[in-house]
């Protein structure tokens, strides 16, 4: 990455601006080696964030849960979670799965058709700002549901019955 | 059988049930095509004024998206809610939120199954004091990305 | 089920964060260990929290400071503590044992830092977290996060560019 880039970067970095790729870039900068001579009083510091990274905890913590001899590894299925929130869903959907359905084509009756083209958005931008708007306000809603209180929630009843 | 209707051959809730909605002068409609859908995936960041993480999320999410079709009103939107309520066939659209508000209002989410196991459409609909709206997201969507999105865009709080 | 697919994965990071704030690996491995026992006890209840791994380390931070108020003092990191370090491809090895020098100047500026200052830096700059997940895990709002942050990389550079100017 070029000097005043890096600068700029450092600048941003200690504004406490920068994004975390951003962050990760300058980290990587002061790994390749080749730091530029203006900053070398940075290198010790990403450096050390990087090298911090990789500690991690012995691999004798395990015994504290479970004896040596009797670690198993149990072949269960992975589900891939990164929040408890994304787990109820994809539970639901999963039960959801499993309730019979008809295939959709078969139940929508033959209309004249609407011609949607004279309803699209005049410019690119409006139509990035519309779908922003409408991804915004979908996941606003149903970050919502999921922070009521489980028992209004009437689709979390279905897993407790399937789960 | 497919169900073909010329150029567009996306089923949706809008297409189904709710023509004459859009027919009715007094609603707003607005349509993101699927060629729309592609050019966003062209879309860096900055142009999307969101930041990386999000942008990343949305551009996933739209990614899998076909098509979205927005209508909404600010006449009697509690009636309109009912009434488009009854005319969706929970059998094709299955509930899976429904949020009260405190105040007076509802949005309902409900999903419709495709073939490959995913969500074929999702649809949103909501009423308030001085709006009714509903939403249809036609593609082939994950709600995991959806989730992942909603997470994302929490941080802009 | 969850516990051993969701939680023991962030051990490590749970480990990192303890670490940084009790500063000795046995004492931080014990951290994790009543973490995780606390977390086991909660059964299904797990389900419904929004935001698992914030949650284990706002536990972790909790559990760490609360040893540190117990009387337990922070030690000087021994450098043996430390396991083998990643080595730059072109760093030559007569050069490593500099670097652990300069790290180790690093561990301590960062030790005289106040608690919060070195939490928010080791989550996000070294865990990599967002605003969000930082300001859940451990217990602030947004603003918080980022003044911390600011305040802290301020102290982190001017101890820096000190060590500089000293030719070190």
């Amino acid at each position: 990455m070029d000097y005043n880039t890096i600068k700029a970067l450092l600048e941003k970095y200690f504004a406490g601006e920068t994004t975390l790729i951003e962050e990760a870039q300058l980290r990587s900068y002061f790994q390749s080696g080749e730091v530029h001579q203006d900053f070398q009083s940075y290198r010790a510091l990403f450096g050390f964030f990087t090298q911090e990274k990789e500690q991690g905890i012995s691999p004798e913590f395990e015994e504290r849960f479970v004896p040596k001899r009797r670690s198993i590894k149990r072949n269960l299925r992975i589900v891939r979670v990164w929040s408890a929130a994304a787990a109820v869903l994809l539970l639901l959907l999963a039960g959801w799965i499993l309730y019979p359905t008809e295939l959709p084509d078969e139940h929508i009756a033959a209309k004249q058709p609407i011609d949607w083209s004279q309803y699209e958005p005049a410019t690119k931008e409006e139509a990035v700002e519309v779908t922003k708007g409408a991804f915004l306000r979908t996941s606003k809603a149903m970050y919502q549901s999921l922070n009521q209180a489980v028992t209004e929630v009437e689709s979390v009843k279905k897993i407790m019955q399937w789960d | 059988m497919l169900f073909a209707l010329g150029l567009n051959a996306q089923a949706n809730a809008i297409d189904s049930y709710f023509q004459n909605y859009v027919e009715d002068e007094d609603f707003t409609v607005v349509y993101i095509s699927p060629r729309l859908f592609q050019m966003i995936d062209d879309i860096g960041s900055k142009e999307l004024n969101l930041d990386d993480e999000e942008a990343e999320a949305f551009v996933d999410l739209a990614a899998d998206m076909r098509g979205l079709r927005i209508l909404t009103t600010d006449r009697t939107p509690e009636r309109l809610f009912d009434e488009a309520m009854g005319k969706i066939d929970t059998k094709l659209y299955e509930p899976l939120i429904t949020i009260r508000e405190r105040g007076g209002g509802r949005t309902e989410f409900m999903l419709r199954e495709n073939d490959e196991g995913k969500v074929g459409e999702l649809l949103f609909l909501s009423y308030g004091d001085d709006e009714f709206t509903l939403m249809s997201f036609v593609g082939n969507l994950e709600l995991d990305k959806v989730m992942k999105l909603a997470d994302e865009m929490e941080d802009k709080n | 089920m969850e516990f051993r697919e969701q939680i023991w994965p962030i051990k490590d990071r749970l480990y990192r964060l303890a670490y940084r704030l009790v500063n000795d690996r046995a004492e931080a491995e014990d951290v994790v260990q009543e973490v995780m026992i606390k977390v086991w006890k909660q059964g299904q209840d797990l389900k419904l929290i929004r935001n698992l791994e914030a949650w284990c380390l706002k536990l972790t931070r909790n559990q760490a400071l609360d040893k540190l108020k117990g009387g337990y003092r922070k030690r000087k990191t021994a450098l043996d503590n430390l396991q083998e370090p990643r080595t730059a491809a072109n760093v030559q090895p007569d050069q490593q044992a500099e670097w652990q020098d300069a790290y180790q100047h690093v561990r301590e500026i960062m030790n005289s830092l106040p608690p919060d200052y070195q939490s928010v830096v080791q989550l996000r700059d070294i865990e990599g977290l967002s605003y969000q997940e930082i300001a859940e895990a451990l217990d602030m709002t947004l603003a918080q996060v980022k003044t911390n942050l600011f305040r802290a990389r301020k102290r982190l550079r001017e101890a820096m560019e000190k060590r500089s100017a000293y030719g070190l």
